[in-house]
């Protein structure tokens, strides 16, 4: 909680996107959902719009408990998004990537949410606000791993970075 | 019962008041370290981190307390200038090093005679001869590696500068592939990019080990393989020296003929207490030491307590090369592009550093790419993709003392019922030229060089967290607050230790230079008391 104006990696604050809050007014214009998704609802629809790195039944948990605090009505949204994913039968980020629902900008919305979630290890409010879930866990950090460190953890010892050439020159 | 409740009384433990405690307790003195903020284990820094909702601000993973309030507090500086003066600073056993990012560096000569070289600033009261000895010693004390033979000026021809009669203790660290295929590139084009000297441990040194590159020196170091200024605290610790976190100073009284012969302070719950000694140190940095000096009126004959406020004004290019070339691997920062750190072109724009940042940038760009509605399958991919092509040049500029950018004492209270600090700070022509130059010069050239795919420049001032000058040093007491000795021309057993007795920014970090003149200081000290 601050004020802002320090020296933190510059683009994570002029990029913030206030997730939550785009999904939030995209679905007050739709229709509303039945009810809340429960936890293993969004576990299974966690894998269906991100994939199997999303397959962690504790995290899911976690999340939804973090969605419960921090905006309840995101687990509204999250099981329109289910039971619409449900009836087209898409199962697979693939399939819904493809589909006419990822289309739909509530929807898509509704997907970024928890993908930002994932990703980024919380459910936030805003850059400053919100419940942290995983630090470590967090997706953001996979896509790179074989090459870099996820921060504040050690691999391969003193002057590791000095000797990877070979395995980024082979891409 | 003794005369005096200590020698020598140390206000702030950060690295000045580390290494001024630790020096005069070597010699035999009895030290009493005050700090206004509590005691906290490396490991709980490193706990709270990994739970942070914003892991890439810096300050959060450190106390923010109603009694010790640091830099980020909502509402604690009351911002009255033009740009908002963001410069961090934390309130702890150790201070702000805690998450420094390390970087190690000496002035050049013509930074300290910025005046009488090039005709604008002020000068230093003391040659770059003079103080070359305390430098080597500082880089001993803090444990520095770098590469002797370099050339840190731009503008010797590749020969080592500035002098140095000691190498540095360290052998440098290995740069990374992105920093080995970006110095040829940069270089091949008649640039000048060196490794920074920088306090990272390249071999076990001093209880720290060996740097394994986590990539997380701020906003901890998970291991202490980078040095913090809670180790001299220690050390003082050890030798003797009695610290007393929780104990914020408020006053100081003066006596007959001018001596400093007491301090005050008040504990999180509002107690006052009072001790005495034979010296006073003021090490609390660049904005509470002058705000402690303005409650109560002392070494301020010259008017210039709290006055000529700097930092280095930060501006960034961000942008995404087109080939990998991967940061994030190793320590958090390890170049500097130094063409422009010094010349003639001074009299009109500022000395300036490029560096281009090796922190992990997975959070922006996962940010990014999420701002822009990209999902799986394609998230992955993009996130790899553009992770390793990031590019994040930083540019560090001079900024000039300017008496109007200053410190005073704000009717706003804090919960001890404390003056809040109110802040004036402004950036000159001498300065907003410089950007100007670089964003419509330097930076094309950069993104020309390496193909690069422009994603933002930032231009509002970044605040660096140097702050310098509150308490300049002169050979005039007239026009400042120290000498060259760092005592103040009011008090002669009062000292005031750190970057806020420079009179002069250059465009590289600062502390290795506020140290070098504390040790120096502390050594005359010790043989006063
Ligand atoms: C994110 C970041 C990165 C940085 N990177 C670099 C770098 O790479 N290289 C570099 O040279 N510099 C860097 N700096 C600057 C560097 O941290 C400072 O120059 C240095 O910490 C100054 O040391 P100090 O001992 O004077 O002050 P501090 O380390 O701030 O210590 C001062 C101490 O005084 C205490 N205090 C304050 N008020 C009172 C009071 N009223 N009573 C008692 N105690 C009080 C504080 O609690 C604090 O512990 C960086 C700063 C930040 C924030
Ligand atoms: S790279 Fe890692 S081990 Fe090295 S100093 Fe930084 S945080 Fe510490």
């Amino acid at each position: 909680m601050g004020e802002g104006i320090g020296r933190r990696a510059v683009l994570s604050v002029t990029l913030a996107v206030p997730f939550l809050a785009s999904t939030r007014m995209a679905f007050a214009q739709s229709q509303t959902g039945d009810s809340a998704i429960d936890a293993d609802g969004l576990h299974r629809l966690s894998i269906a719009v991100i994939g199997p790195r999303a397959d962690d039944r504790l995290l899911a948990q976690a999340y939804h408990a973090a969605f419960m605090e921090i905006e309840p009505s995101f687990l509204l949204r999250a099981a329109s998004l289910a039971a619409a994913m449900k009836t087209q039968n898409l199962s697979t980020p693939e399939a819904f990537s493809a589909s006419a629902l990822a289309q739909d900008p509530v929807q898509r919305a509704t997907a970024v949410g928890l993908t930002a979630a994932w990703y980024l290890g919380h459910v936030e409010h805003d850059v400053d606000h919100g419940q942290p879930v995983a630090f470590e866990k967090a997706l953001m950090w996979g896509p790179t791993s074989d090459i870099m460190v996820t921060p504040s953890y050690a691999r391969g010892g003193p002057d590791y970075w000095a000797r990877q050439t070979a395995q980024i020159e082979k891409g | 019962m003794a005369e005096y409740d200590a020698d020598v009384i140390v206000v702030g433990s950060g690295v000045m008041g580390g290494l001024t405690a630790y020096t005069l307790a070597l010699q035999g003195k009895s030290v009493i370290l005050l700090e206004a903020g509590p005691r906290v284990p490396r490991w709980k820094t490193v706990e709270r981190f990994r739970n942070l909702v914003d892991v890439t601000d810096y300050n959060a993973p450190y106390p923010d307390l109603d009694y010790a309030p640091r830099q980020g507090s909502v509402d604690y500086i009351q911002h009255t200038g033009p740009v908002k003066f963001g410069a961090g600073f934390l309130k702890l056993v150790g201070g702000t090093t805690w998450h420094w990012g390390g970087a190690t560096w000496r002035f050049l000569p013509h930074d300290m005679k910025l005046k009488s070289t090039y005709g604008v600033g002020r000068d230093f009261p003391i040659s770059y001869e003079e103080l070359e000895p305390f430098y080597g010693h500082a880089e001993r004390e803090i444990g520095v590696n770098g590469n002797s033979a370099y050339d840190e000026s731009g503008r010797n021809g590749g020969k080592t500068f500035p002098p140095r009669s000691t190498p540095y203790p360290m052998e440098a660290q290995t740069f990374n592939y992105m920093n080995k295929t970006m110095q040829q590139t940069l270089d091949g084009a008649s640039y000048w990019t060196i490794q920074e000297p920088n306090c990272r441990a390249s071999r076990p040194y001093a209880e720290r080990p060996t740097c394994v590159g986590n990539n997380n020196c701020m906003p901890i170091c998970p291991i202490g393989a980078q040095y913090s200024g809670d180790r001299h605290v220690t050390r003082a610790e050890k030798l003797g020296a009695k610290v007393i976190p929780g104990a914020v100073v408020y006053k100081i009284d003066k006596g007959p003929g001018g001596k400093i012969t007491a301090v005050h302070y008040l504990t999180p719950e509002g107690e006052t207490h009072q001790l005495t000694a034979k010296a006073f140190v003021m090490a609390a940095h660049a904005l509470e030491t002058p705000k402690i000096l303005l409650m109560s009126d002392v070494a301020n004959s010259s008017d210039q307590v709290g006055r000529n406020l700097m930092d280095h004004l930060g501006f960034n290019l961000i942008m995404t090369s087109k080939d990998a070339l991967w940061p994030g691997t190793g320590p958090v920062q390890q170049n500097a592009i130094l063409n422009d750190r010094d010349g003639p072109q001074r009299s009109h724009y500022a000395s300036l550093k490029h560096q281009v940042g090796n922190e992990a940038p997975n959070v922006p760009v996962a940010r990014y790419l999420l701002g822009k509605g990209v999902l799986q399958p394609q998230l992955d991919e993009q996130i790899r993709h553009m992770s390793a092509r990031w590019m994040n040049f930083n540019t560090n500029l001079e900024q000039l003392p300017d008496p109007v950018n200053r410190i005073k004492l704000s009717p706003k209270k804090d919960k001890l019922g404390l003056p809040k600090p109110d802040v004036y700070y402004s950036v000159g022509e001498y300065e907003a030229r410089t950007q100007a130059k670089v964003i419509n010069e330097t930076y094309p050239a950069f993104q020309r060089l390496f193909g690069g795919t422009v994603l933002s420049i930032v231009s509002d001032w970044q605040p660096q967290d140097h702050q310098m000058g509150t308490c300049i040093m002169g050979d005039d007491a007239r026009t400042s607050v120290v000498d060259k000795d760092c005592r103040s021309w009011d008090h002669s057993n009062l000292f005031i230790m750190g970057t806020q007795t420079l009179p002069a920014s250059s465009s590289v970090n600062p502390t290795l230079t506020g140290a070098a003149l504390t040790l120096r200081a502390a050594a005359i000290l010790a043989k006063e008391v």
